[in-house]
């Protein structure tokens, strides 16, 4: 019984991680939260996609999320007008996703959006390791949600206790 | 009344602005996460996969497509749970082994407000006072949890979670009729005062034809069956915005409900007649860095069996505190002050001979904590810790034959609960449990000591007498698993739990008191003795795939039970032997599928449970036996076609192999089938 069901595993488990839209599933999950957020946006939210378009990685995500937004998308309750932004742009925004590879711009981005008071979050987790991006998200294979104390200070959020007790809380 | 009361409170309470409420909202978090939440495995809201506890949560959609009426029909399609009908809504409900009559080790609780009933310990899940449409879902723990819910969740809890008015909206009517004297009507409306004030109303009634099995066991041994079952509830809940950050939750509700039941001194049916109310308050504040909750309710009874009624209450005052410190631990602290009192008001028979004014009860005192430690990024630790005390209280006569003086009742219990887990995640989609777990199921109140005489047409002297016995102490339950959850897509999971449960100095029904036999007495005292162990050993296999249309679950368990209780006699013959080991079936299969094509729903279940034994009297005195239960197969279908967005119209058939033996009783189970309409509105 227990070697068939073991079998039948395996030859399920091609389909993990299986996702048409990825970027779109991680901004659901991350426009989920924002309920949760003293401070988050509401309504319409102009989304700031910082990008640097040196950075292969980052430029492709930019263009791939700004696409899936176009013309604005209503995601739980709060419309996303994206734009494609680079890091000196941010204060002109609502709320700022940052795109992978951007390591290099991390610290100019967490002191634009302490600045602003603007929530940030990214799917790269080293933005929040570094204490520079409020939250990092990944939808896929399971929702995995990473939240900086710090960030969350600077840019002047505050959780609720609920979500805080089950997010991966990092200094 | 009650209601216009509760509307006068929620007019004067416009104190908050947007309302910011401070219950858990299940649903906006299990969409954040895209997995149930839950917070009954250590007090603190977590996702299911997090939890350090063997955990199955049945959402309110998997409730609503079983068909059921009656919870434990839902229960029953999951692993490591096993259910017994020993009459029409003669439901029990086990969890990993130790099937007996009238379950004492699992807790059952509506929204953490006990609906276990302390006199004889168990739940009558007829009586839990609101409709299987207030239900956002149900919470079960597998293994002891008395660290967190104290005495009684011995070998599991169920928490049952409805849905806060001020959260979610609902106008839900449902009505059923079937050829079996199958009535069943429930209504679930949601509405909100002003921006601060919500409430939920429901009421329903059920009924049927008793299983004509049940009334022939009844006839074979001299009886006249009492009526068939029925049921009727009311509940209310009503939710405050008092401040920002702060909630009251004020709730009521009421039931009443008749049925045949087994009876847990001798496995034969008796017929309750039922009557429950509860009152509630509750404060819910976000604040001193985390979730606070006081709150006070009070659960009364009234119960009529073989000729004579009893009343039962408890009151709970409890506070806790759910906070976290730092971005790796959280704790919870809890302190709880309950009072039980138990005694019978009336009795048919001048027969009976004592003074049954008294009444027996008891004060406890509890404190607890719990701690979770984030160890390292994929590893997470949790301790709870409680500390239960209890002071025995009686009044009234003593019964002379049970040998007890005054004295003998001023005891005083203390136990000490835990629970310890620790939840790996190695990979995104693999997660390994480690548990060690001790609990405490405290002795029932009719066990503890309370006189109780009823008249008995056989019994020697016409009186059967239950005098309690003070000297009961709680039975210890230790317990350790190991489990493995893999995501195999995020549709798609597989489980695997592996347990092991010692419990030590069983309390069970039937001990004789040597004096109190006749010919040396002239009553037939039954009481509950103390002695012996039992082991269970076994495991538990599934795997499920979910999505809208369609949906599907395999699961099996596995359960060993090896039992060490001497025996006792009764009359020199013997007495109700310990059946945990005959009772409890070792294999148990279910295959659950639903799809969804347009308009129409299907679902199916169906089930496989081996072969078991109950021990049975022909009659009071007269000697026990094993009744052999066949294996059983098992099927429920529901059909639902959807008539427009509002309507549905379904079909549901119960037992449909016409398995005699599919409610595990030595009572002739029937097929059921019922057709009926559902409105969203």
């Amino acid at each position: 019984m227990k070697t068939s069901l073991c079998a039948a595993c395996l030859g399920l488990s091609f389909l993990i991680g299986l996702h048409a839209q990825p970027q779109e599933k991680d901004i659901e999950v991350a426009a989920r939260t924002f309920k949760f957020v003293e401070g988050a946006p509401s309504g319409e939210a102009l989304l700031g996609i910082v990008s640097d378009p040196a950075i292969a990685a980052s430029s492709s995500q930019a263009n791939a999320l700004a696409a899936a937004l176009e013309g604005g998308k209503t995601i739980s309750g709060v419309t996303f007008v994206p734009k494609v932004i680079a890091p000196s742009e941010i204060s002109g925004v609502d709320v700022v996703f940052v795109t992978n590879g951007m390591g290099a711009h991390h610290e100019a981005i967490g002191a634009a959006v302490s600045s602003g008071q603007l929530l940030s979050f990214s799917t790269d987790k080293t933005c929040v390791t570094a204490k520079h991006c409020f939250m990092a998200v990944q939808s896929a294979p399971k929702v995995e949600i990473t939240i900086s104390r710090s960030a969350t200070e600077a840019a002047g959020l505050q959780l609720n206790q609920a979500l805080k007790m089950m997010v991966d809380e990092r200094d | 009344m009650l209601k216009s009361s509760l509307l006068t409170t929620a007019a004067v309470l416009t104190l908050g602005g947007a309302a910011t409420a401070q219950s858990i909202d299940y649903e906006s978090l299990e969409l954040v996460f895209g997995e149930p939440v839950t917070t009954s495995a250590t007090g603190k809201p977590q996702r299911a996969s997090d939890a350090p506890a063997s955990m199955t949560i049945v959402s309110k959609e998997e409730i609503r497509r079983s068909g059921a009426t009656s919870l434990p029909r839902i229960l029953k399609q999951f692993a490591g749970i096993d259910v017994t009908q020993s009459a029409a809504e003669g439901y029990d409900v086990f969890v990993r082994g130790g099937t007996t009559s009238l379950n004492p080790g699992l807790l059952v609780l509506v929204d953490g407000r006990q609906v276990y009933l302390d006199h004889y310990g168990y739940t009558d899940w007829s009586g839990l006072g609101i409709q299987l449409d207030d239900i956002q879902q149900v919470e079960i723990v597998k293994g002891p949890n008395s660290a967190l819910f104290g005495f009684n969740a011995a070998v599991g809890v169920v928490n049952i979670v409805t849905i806060n008015p001020a959260l979610s909206e609902r106008q839900i009517v449902s009505a059923a009729i079937g050829p079996d004297g199958e009535a069943a009507v429930s209504g679930v409306t949601t509405f909100k005062l002003n921006d601060a004030a919500a409430i939920r109303l429901s009421a329903g009634y059920r009924a049927s034809d008793e299983f004509a099995g049940a009334n022939a066991e009844i006839a074979a041994i001299g009886g006249t069956p009492a009526g068939d079952p029925e049921a009727a509830s009311i509940a209310l809940d009503g939710r405050f915005q008092l401040a920002d950050k702060t909630e009251l939750k004020l709730e009521t509700t009421y039931s009443e409900f008749d049925k045949y039941a087994a009876n847990p001194s001798s496995n034969g049916l008796l017929f309750f007649e039922s009557e429950t109310q509860s009152y509630r308050a509750q404060v819910s504040h976000e604040g001193f860095g985390g979730l606070l909750k006081v709150g006070a309710y009070l659960n009364e009874l009234e119960q009529s069996f073989a000729g004579a009624t009893h009343e039962q209450s408890v009151l709970v005052v409890d506070a806790q505190h759910i906070f976290k410190l730092g971005a790796r631990d959280s704790f919870r602290v809890l302190g709880e002050y309950r009072q039980n009192e138990f005694q019978t008001i009336e009795a048919s028979d001048p027969l009976v001979l004592f003074d049954l004014a008294g009444q027996a009860g008891y004060d406890a005192f509890a404190l607890g904590g719990m701690w979770e430690r984030a160890l390292t990024d994929t590893l997470t630790s949790t301790i709870a810790v409680r500390l239960d005390s209890v002071e025995l209280n009686q009044d009234g006569d003593i019964d002379p034959i049970s040998g007890f003086l005054p004295g003998d009742f001023d005891q005083s219990i203390s136990e000490v609960s835990y629970n310890a887990g620790l939840v790996w995640k190695p990979t995104d989609t693999d997660t390994l449990r480690a548990i060690a777990a001790r609990g405490a199921q405290s002795p029932s109140l009719i066990a503890l000591g309370v006189s109780i005489a009823f008249p008995s047409a056989t019994a020697p002297g016409g009186v059967v007498n239950l005098p309690g016995d003070p000297s009961i102490e709680p039975s210890s339950v230790s317990s350790y698993e190991l489990g493995y959850v893999r995501a195999l897509n995020d549709k798609m999971q597989f489980a695997a739990t592996a347990f092991y449960t010692d419990r030590q100095d069983i309390i069970q029904f039937a001990g004789v008191l040597p004096t109190s036999v006749p010919p040396q007495s002239a009553l037939v005292t039954f009481s509950q003795f103390q002695d012996g162990d039992y082991q269970t050993a076994g495991l538990e296999l599934s795997l499920e795939r979910k999505e809208e249309r369609s949906n599907w679950q395999l699961n099996y368990t596995y359960v060993d039970v090896q039992e060490d209780i001497p025996g006792q006699t009764l009359f020199g013959q013997p007495a109700l032997p310990a059946a945990f080991e005959g009772m409890t079936p070792s294999h148990r299969l279910n295959a659950v599928y639903g799809h969804k094509i347009g308009r129409l729903t299907g679902d199916f279940h169906l089930n496989y449970t081996s072969e078991t034994q109950i021990p049975l009297s022909a009659g009071l005195g007269q000697p026990f036996s094993n009744r052999d239960i066949d294996q059983s197969f098992n099927a429920d279908f529901r059909l639902g076609y959807q008539f427009n967005d509002q309507l549905e119209i379904f079909a549901v058939g119960e037992n449909l192999f016409d398995d005699e033996n599919a409610g595990r009783f030595y009572t002739e189970s029937e097929t059921r089938g019922r057709i009926g309409i559902r409105g969203v509105f």
